[in-house]
């Protein structure tokens, strides 16, 4: 008998290890990509280093960034897998177990009183988002060590719906972006969530940030509109990596959507640095561990 | 063409430093962060005096991945964090310690601009996230103040060779690297704008008015 607390154990943590010291190949490409197309030689010495350091850092196996940031994990419960068990545990087990191994920066503290038991276990930390497949046989989990100089620039707006509203997100997100400048580590990806509520925005804003592979377009083709005017404006600000000058600022415009009330329209902003970190994997209920974004 | 500068350094030295200039810096930085920049300026205030010595030195804003190994410690990773937290706190310690050398990675904010060039330091941009590449240019971990902050907040005292590439992003003649970026964003964005038909004379958003806890909102 497999037991299937432990394989979500192990594989949570090898998530975390694998995405805090390797890239996705996608994003990987898109880097390189970058590195060969950018003009400013500054920029170019900026995507230079980036590069070098991510080879480095999957070559020691230690950590692209020391901001391992704080541990998300999306779980997405396939109703066809027939499992029916506790993941908190053995995932906070997989925290505690990656800040000494890997090892992961002990970031986690109190919001209050700044206590830091040095786990990245506390107060509701790891956080974990649950979503439903009816088809799927498998669970899915995507391991996320968000790095907070980038989640600290994300925002919430209210547009008002005299306003037309493809122009006013693409006027917010470069509003936005030339605000934060060098700090959320561009070229980043940019997660947008349009409609439903305060938090629904946002939540649909971080979740598409890990779409894949990076850079496909929304199935709704006036969203992939948006999402394409979003990636060329901010594209031809002239930012560049780190905000030194230069032609990549963004490497992928992500959008989602809700229905959402007449009066007016919450638009979530989201930006993931250039070391984004995250890795899926699916258990299935005989113990088979398959690695989605990290096969090797 | 790049430049080294080692550790501790002096006014004559980086004053001949400008904006854009490639720079690696040897010899001893102190890491700091949030709490320890609170910490620090607390005590000079009260008139006692830091556990370690900050003249003609360098403050890096990094909160290291570090290790215990037998009775020493090992940098694991260790990159910038972003500078504008700590515009004014980190503007009081260059002129009240003579820091020479800020490093971070963003910019900071007008009154380091002008602490810069009222001392004589500079503000020079580490490549944000390339945490294995300059952990590897430390070569020990002299010492560690303020451990009860936690692993990321405590001042590291490491010994660093040629740690870079690092850029100088303020100078201490008044000029940012991101002014002279934004000028010519400004440009790009206002005909951005008119492509994407956005009329930057009108708000779009209807909330927030005033952001709340800033300076702003206290204005009613």
């Amino acid at each position: 008998m497999v037991d299937i607390s432990e394989v979500i154990s192990k594989t949570a943590y090898e998530l975390l290890k694998r995405a805090a010291t390797k890239l996705p190949q996608d994003v990987k490409r898109a880097l390189r990509r970058a590195y060969e197309n950018e003009s400013s030689p500054i920029g170019k010495a900026q995507l230079k280093a980036m590069l070098d350091n991510a080879e480095m850092a999957e070559k020691y196996g230690i950590s692209i960034c020391q901001d391992t940031g704080t541990p998300l994990f999306f779980v997405k419960w396939g109703l066809k897998s027939g499992l029916n068990i506790d993941v908190r545990r053995p995932i906070m087990e997989a925290v505690k177990k990656a800040t000494i191994d890997v090892p992961l920066r002990p970031n986690v503290i109190n919001p209050l009183t700044k206590e830091n038991p040095g786990t990245n276990v506390g107060w509701g930390m790891p956080y974990i988002y649950y979503d439903l497949d009816p088809e799927a046989d498998y669970v899915e989990i995507t391991a996320v060590p968000k790095g907070f100089g980038s989640e600290a620039k994300s925002t919430l707006v209210w547009i008002t719906t005299s306003e037309p509203i493809p122009e006013a997100i693409v006027r917010c997100v470069v509003d936005n972006t030339l605000t934060a400048m060098g700090e959320p580590c561009p070229p980043t990806i940019v997660g947008l969530g349009i409609g439903g509520t305060a938090d629904i925005a946002l939540h649909l804003a971080k979740k598409a940030i890990f779409r894949t592979p990076l850079g496909s377009l929304h199935p709704d083709p006036v969203v992939a509109e948006l999402e394409q005017r979003v990636l060329k404006a901010l594209n031809s600000t002239g930012l560049g990596p780190m905000a030194m000058g230069g032609d990549t600022t963004c490497l992928a415009v992500h959008a989602e959507i809700c229905g959402t009330h007449t009066a007016v329209v919450p638009l979530g902003i989201t930006y993931q640095c250039w070391v984004a970190r995250y890795s899926t994997a699916r258990i299935y209920p005989n113990g088979e561990v398959v690695y989605i974004t990290h096969p090797e | 063409m790049s430049q080294e500068i080692r550790l501790p350094t002096y006014e004559e030295v980086v004053r001949k430093l400008r904006v854009g200039d490639i720079v690696y810096v040897s010899g001893i930085v102190h890491t700091m962060r949030d709490m320890g920049h609170r910490r620090a300026v607390e005590m000079i205030k009260r008139g006692e005096e830091l556990p370690f010595n900050l003249e003609n030195g360098a403050i890096w804003h990094c909160g290291p991945i570090v290790r215990g190994v037998d009775n020493s410690w090992e940098v694991v990773a260790a990159g910038p964090t972003s500078s504008s937290r700590f515009t004014e706190l980190g503007a009081e310690l260059v002129r009240r310690q003579r820091v020479r050398l800020t490093i971070g990675k963003g910019t900071m904010g007008k009154s380091m601009v002008d602490a810069l060039r009222e001392v004589g330091g500079v503000y020079l941009i580490a490549t944000g996230g390339c945490a294995a590449l300059y952990a590897k240019q430390v070569v020990k971990v002299e010492n560690v103040y303020w451990l009860d902050l936690g692993m990321p907040e405590a001042t590291w005292v490491l010994r660093v060779e040629r740690l870079g590439p690092l850029v100088v992003g303020i100078d201490s003649h008044g000029n940012s690297l991101e002014q002279i970026v934004l000028e010519k964003v400004r440009q790009n964005v206002s005909s951005i704008y008119s492509r994407e038909k956005i009329d930057s004379s009108r708000s779009y958003v209807w909330w927030p008015k005033k952001i709340p806890g800033s300076t702003e909102a206290c204005k009613i």
